[in-house]
């Protein structure tokens, strides 16, 4: 049963009264209900739905008619309520917090943020990070590289370049960094001081730091360098620079290197280096074993004995002759003689020391790298959990102790394992509660086998996130022996199983070397050293927290792959834009939009001033498209003007015309005009004339028939017809006589300069326009010398229709870019349409040529009755205003459109508007919009930055019934495709010389 | 890290250039509201604020600079003198603290006659006010006067009697002794031998804190703070107004340490004038 409740002079705005309709359409007993304004095209659309009860139809415009279908009565009464409650707090409930965000998207945006950014700290996956490091450079930054899988070409070419700028790339792979005391990536906290590190090792520099910070030491910088920096290859290009960079540095006066045995000439090169400086160094080759130091190069043969050493030379300390206890560490266990020391390490380095004293005390042969074990000898067995072996597709033993527990459960059972080693790695990056799953795991080991030992170490500082103490005693209290350093607890494993390592004096020998010139650093080297980093974090966000947290400065880069990760195109976007006339050339295209003085003079019949609109032609929007091609609308749409051209005495003719390809198509586009959903014209429907001064040039639209059944939706009924001919006969010899008593025509540009700050973005919403125009011609009207009637009708059309501005905003727009694309350079988009099947674009580069793709679906609010199912896809030149920076570019100053797409607020509104900004070149400051601090709309769409970011224009939009002649069954927001956008710059690039051979059909063939 | 935040806003002892040298250790020995100090083997080195006076024994920072030194410095923070400049490590930041950019003050006491009568110096009493303002809590200036300049005591009793006394990091009685032993080098009195050797012997035999020692020592090779170097000029010009002025500005330094040094001076301008 239908019930109706009119509530009279209640007014609301019709997105509120379709959200409304949403909400309330759920509620249990509801079969179907509307609530709508009392327009008579809403009053269509209720007929359409079944809801058009004889109380509704006696509503008026300004009363909300509600309809509902229920079987059950009481269910009125709660719809209303529900009615009251949804109408008394229309905001929007939305999170509080959800702000706009300060990360930002590409490199322009993070170098605007944070001019005098001086790092980046780059965690994007290995594929990627090559050109991130580019990007980084290229901007004058030095670069942290976390991320891994950088070819060895690569690095090479980076770090060179690198070094020729007088910047440094810490990385690839490197895990762990101390910049001005502030702890990169995986690393640990550690009090400033007067010795500074240089490592290729990350769990290396761990060790280190923490040992020294625990001895009462400081460390300022620890600079990773990756960890192929000192191959044959790169040749120690990081290193050296920043040997070099600690040597001025003044606050350090000792220094620290740590890496595993260099290739040969490299190794003399960084030695050559370090004898040529004046400040004392302690070095390890970690898997050397000096006899003697050299100079005053102090050569260590653990990470423990470095960081003694370093402590010492830093408290201006001689040099001991041996760092290492005479005695050992501890007894021997008579249960564990002759059986195996096993280490399950999470640490690299810390795996590969223990591999390596294990081996020196048993003369088991040396480290290998295999299968993840860096020592596989005689049943000792030293791991590297946290080697690619085990990390394919799972977490690092660091932050997931899973794979460490399950080698402990493993090894517990084997019969002659008798001390097990274990890391515990803390500081940033590295799991909260790792000691307590080892603690676990070591209790039910020892419940198993209690004969084993455990013998851990924790690399950490009291300073660190995690409770270093605490990690301490909870392994103790599970029964671990815990070691100060992981030498110690090698050592006191090997001691266990009645073995021990040997540790000879090392006195200083005087070696000839040929000093070098240590020449300055350079500036930006120094500005590294000198100061806490200002940081552009790309990638990993969690890694920004401890640079700000620690006194540096940040700017998250939400870094994803550009152009979808499609390293071909990649590759042309960097060759785009690092052509030299572009910006230039865009400019002036843009000068076109900015300075383009649209003015309506006009309402004539199409074909008097389309001269191609001859015979059986008709005009349909987007790009080309046959009759067959056409979804039902657009084809209705074709039927509504046969019909209405005469042309066809029925639907059944005119269908078969259609069919049998009697009738030829054009593009509105492409006869300097536009036309709205369908955008069928023919030449005796009445078209707008807009006027650009700029270029002399003209431009058409059809008129707004407003809503309900209409010709641009597809709609073809005899009241359709009828509409299309009092407009072609009543309504636009009106209003161009009206227009003919302006000597100029009626000046666009002011009034939607007027409306814009009146809450109009002039696709969804033109109902501020629509009444400025209103204001400006009515009196011209008035003062004609025609019927009143007549005069009360037009006037009374054009009060009654609120979207009745978007055909002249359309043409203008049209005009507009028609002007600017007479300068066919650079990569602004000039046009942007859909017929249905394709969304077509058109840049200023390359003329008339389309580039399309597949138009998505609109999504958005829907008539009662219908549903995202009913929707047709994207379709009409109305795109034609998000060309020109309005419609989704500036939902800003409609932050009310943007409900469309749920239950968007304003805050959602300046989001999508600030990201649209982002694919934009320029700003109109014609059209100043208030709720976005004045600042002009958002103009010249770069199809460069629309690839390399992968935002698309959104399209605010009707949406059609997919079935010809419903017509408009809601309203939403549908994004432009990718892909049109690619493939025009591919052509762009082809077009300027920048694509090799074949390389264009490649890339078409990937798009 | 402040290293290339250099300001030239500040000032320097020419005292510095004796004590502290290139590679020099030391470490935060105390910090205070608006200044700390810094203990390395020569000095016991001051760092404040540029609008409180100079120490002889140190530098004199912008206001704003020592106050985000103060912020981020514990005790105990590693310090090290390198190529002119004070690097003081604390646990998230190397900070600088530039010696070579701040203007060097000549704070050795200047030598020559007084010129202020009996009058003068009733009123520096008067305003003093001694007993209510000093460190020496139940205790009568007159009667510590008396054993100073009555004669009753030898040096060395009177010396033993004030080293050391009272509270604080510079115990008021040797803040006298500072007041003492500036005025008598200045006024170039015989006297002066007597009261530094019985000071150093007291220094070589007893201890008082580390900062009263080396402020005891700095006066005994003859420097002084600027507030004090102050006033010894202002004495010897003899201008009532810029004595005025100087008395004020000395009283009003510190808790009572001002008051304690102001009372030193009387006492050894008492000194000055019974011997003329």
């Amino acid at each position: 049963m239908l019930y109706t409740v009119i509530k009279k002079n209640n007014y609301q705005d019709s997105i509120n009264l379709m959200l409304l309709t949403n909400n309330i359409s759920d509620m249990p007993g509801v079969s179907k209900v509307q609530v709508m304004m009392g327009t008579d095209a809403n009053k269509d659309i209720f007929d359409e739905a079944g809801l058009l009860t004889e109380d509704a139809k006696q509503a008026k415009p300004n009363d909300m008619m509600i309809v509902l279908d229920s079987d059950d009565n009481h269910v009125l009464d709660k719809v209303l309520k529900a009615i009251d409650d949804f109408l008394s707090d229309l905001s929007v409930k939305g999170d509080e917090d959800g702000q706009e965000s300060s990360s930002v998207s590409n490199w322009d945006d993070a170098m605007k943020t944070l001019p005098e950014a001086n790092l980046a700290l780059i965690s994007v996956p290995g594929v990627y990070a090559a050109d991130e490091i580019d990007n980084a450079l290229d901007n004058g930054l030095n670069a942290f590289v976390f991320s891994d899988n950088v070819s060895l070409k690569d690095e090479v070419r980076l770090k060179t370049k690198a070094h020729e700028k007088g910047l440094m790339v810490m990385g690839p792979d490197c895990g762990t960094g101390i910049i001005s005391n502030i702890p990169l990536a995986f690393t640990n906290v550690v009090r400033s001081g007067n010795i500074g590190l240089v490592g290729a090792s990350g769990t290396g520099i761990q060790e280190v730091t923490t040992i020294i910070e625990r001895l009462g030491g400081g460390v300022t910088h620890a600079i990773g360098t990756g960890g192929r920096d000192l191959s044959d290859s790169v040749g120690a290009i990081t290193m050296k620079d920043a040997i070099r960079g600690l040597e001025h540095h003044d606050p350090t006066e000792v220094i620290g290197i740590i890496s595993k045995p260099p290739a040969k000439e490299v190794r003399d090169d960084v030695l050559n280096l370090l004898h040529s400086i004046s400040k004392p160094v302690v070095a390890i080759f970690l898997g050397e074993k000096p006899d003697h130091h050299e100079n005053s190069v102090y050569l260590a043969h653990t990470l423990e004995e470095t960081a003694r050493m370093l402590v010492d030379l830093a408290d201006h300390k001689e040099i001991k002759k041996n760092y290492y206890p005479a005695k050992p560490l501890a007894e021997v266990n008579s249960k564990l003689t002759g059986k195996k020391v096993i280490g399950l390490y999470s640490g690299g380095t810390l795996a590969y020391e223990a591999g390596m004293l294990v081996s020196e005390a048993l003369n088991l042969g040396g480290i290998i790298s295999e299968d993840g074990y860096v020592l596989k000898a005689s049943g000792y067995e030293v791991l590297d959990l946290g080697d690619d072996i085990y990390t394919q597709g799972r977490p690092h033993p660091m932050i997931d102790p899973r794979i460490r527990v399950q080698k402990i459960n493993e090894y517990v059972e084997k019969t002659d394992t008798g001390v097990i080693l274990l890391d515990d790695v803390l500081g940033y990056g590295t799991d909260d509660h790792m000691a307590d799953a080892l603690a676990e795991a070591i209790k039910q080991a020892k419940a198993e086998n209690s004969s084993v030992e455990f013998v851990a170490t924790v690399v950490g500082t009291e300073a660190d996130p995690q409770d270093y103490k605490m990690a301490r005693q909870t392994l103790t209290d599970a029964g671990a022996i815990v070691c100060d350093s992981n030498a110690q607890a090698v050592r006191y494993a090997l001691n266990l199983v009645g073995e021990d390592v040997v540790e000879p004096d090392k006195e200083i020998q005087h070696v000839s070397f040929k000093k070098q010139d240590v020449a300055d650093s350079s500036e930006n080297l120094l500005d590294l050293l000198y100061t806490k980093p200002r940081v552009v974090n790309v990638g990993v966000a969690d890694f920004l927290d401890p640079v700000t947290k620690f006194g540096g400065t940040g700017v998250q880069y939400d870094w994803k792959p550009i152009a979808g990760g499609n390293q071909k195109l990649i590759k042309v976007i960097k060759r785009v834009k690092a052509m030299k006339n572009r910006d230039a050339d865009n400019e002036k295209v843009l000068a076109g939009f900015k300075q383009s003085a649209p003015f309506l003079t006009n309402v004539v019949a199409a074909g008097t001033v389309i001269p191609e609109l001859t015979g059986h032609t008709l005009l349909h929007a987007g790009s080309p498209i046959t009759y067959a091609e056409m979804t039902a609308p657009m084809q209705g749409g074709c039927i509504g003007a046969v019909l209405f051209e005469g042309w066809a005495n029925n639907e059944a003719e005119a269908r078969q015309m259609l069919e049998n390809d009697e009738v030829t198509f054009l593009c509105n586009h492409d006869v300097n005009a536009v036309g709205p959903m369908g955008g069928i014209t023919s030449a005796h429907m009445a078209v707008l004339v807009i006027k650009n001064k700029l270029a002399d040039n003209e431009a058409y639209c059809t008129m707004n028939e407003g809503i309900g059944k209409v010709l641009r939706f597809g709609a073809y009924s005899k009241e359709v017809l009828d509409r299309l001919d009092w407009m072609a006969n009543v309504l636009a010899p009106t209003l161009n006589s009206a227009l003919s008593k302006l000597p100029d025509g009626l000046n666009v540009n002011v009034m939607m300069a007027k409306a814009i700050t009146m809450g109009d973005e002039f696709h969804q919403r033109n109902i501020a326009a629509s009444l400025v125009f209103l204001k400006e011609v009515a009196p011209l009207i008035v003062s004609l010398d025609i019927d009143e009637k007549t005069k009360q009708d037009v006037i009374q059309f054009l009060a009654d229709t609120d979207q009745f501005f978007l055909s002249i905003m359309m043409a203008t727009g049209k005009a507009t870019v028609d002007a600017a694309r007479t300068y066919k350079h650079g990569t602004v988009v000039t046009t942007m349409t859909r017929n249905g099947k394709d969304f077509g674009i058109r840049i200023s580069g390359l003329g008339d040529q389309w580039f399309t793709a597949p138009v998505n679906t609109p999504e958005g609010l829907f008539f009662t009755g219908f549903t995202q199912d009913d929707a047709n896809p994207d379709m009409g030149d109305s795109a034609i205003a998000e060309t020109v920076g309005f419609g989704g570019m500036a939902m800003i100053a409609a932050p009310g459109v943007t409900r469309f797409v749920g239950a968007g607020g304003f805050k959602d509104a300046q989001r999508i508007s600030n990201q649209m900004s982002k694919i934009t070149l320029d700003r109109n400051p014609s059209f100043s919009i208030p709720t976005w601090d004045f600042q002009g709309t958002a103009i010249g769409i770069d199809i460069v930055k629309v690839v390399e970011t992968g935002i698309t224009p959104v399209i605010n939009t009707g949406i059609a019934s997919k079935v010809a002649g419903v017509g408009q069954v809601g309203a939403g927001t549908v994004h432009a495709p990718l892909a049109c956008f690619e493939r025009a710059l591919v052509a762009y690039a082809d077009s300027m010389g920048l694509l090799e051979e074949d390389e264009e059909k490649e890339l078409i063939q990937v798009l | 890290m402040s290293t290339n935040q250099v300001s030239s806003n500040g000032e320097r002892s020419n005292l510095l250039s004796l004590c502290l040298s290139n590679q020099n250790i030391g470490q935060v020995a105390s910090i205070f509201r608006h200044s700390f100090n810094v203990v390395f083997p020569n000095i016991y080195f001051h760092v404040g604020r540029v609008t409180d006076s100079l120490s002889c024994l140190g530098v004199t920072l912008p206001d704003q600079q020592v106050a985000e030194q103060i912020m981020k410095i514990q005790v105990g923070d590693k310090v090290r003198v390198l190529k002119e400049k004070m690097y003081i490590y604390t646990s998230q930041d190397v900070l600088c603290v530039p010696l070579n950019s701040l203007e060097e003050v000549n704070l050795m006491v200047p030598r020559g006659s007084f010129k202020i009568d009996g009058g003068t110096l009733k009123e520096v009493w008067q305003y003093a006010d001694f007993e209510q303002n000093w460190g020496l809590i139940n205790t009568k200036p007159d009667e510590v006067i008396q054993q100073i300049i009555g004669g009753n005591e030898s040096i060395k009793k009177v010396v033993e009697y004030l080293f050391g006394r009272g509270k604080g990091l510079t115990p008021s009685g040797d803040d006298m002794l500072v007041g003492i032993l500036t005025v008598l080098r200045a006024g170039k009195m015989a006297a002066w031998q007597m009261w530094s050797k019985a000071i150093n012997m007291q220094l070589n035999h007893h201890q008082t804190t580390d900062v009263a020692t080396a402020y005891l020592r700095a006066a005994l090779n003859g420097y002084a703070s600027k507030k004090l170097v102050d006033l010894i000029i202002a004495l010897q010009c003899g201008d009532s107004v810029t004595i005025q002025r100087a008395v004020k500005a000395l009283k009003d330094f510190g808790h009572t340490s001002g008051t304690d040094t102001l009372f030193g001076f009387y006492c050894g301008l008492k000194i000055i004038m019974l011997s003329e």
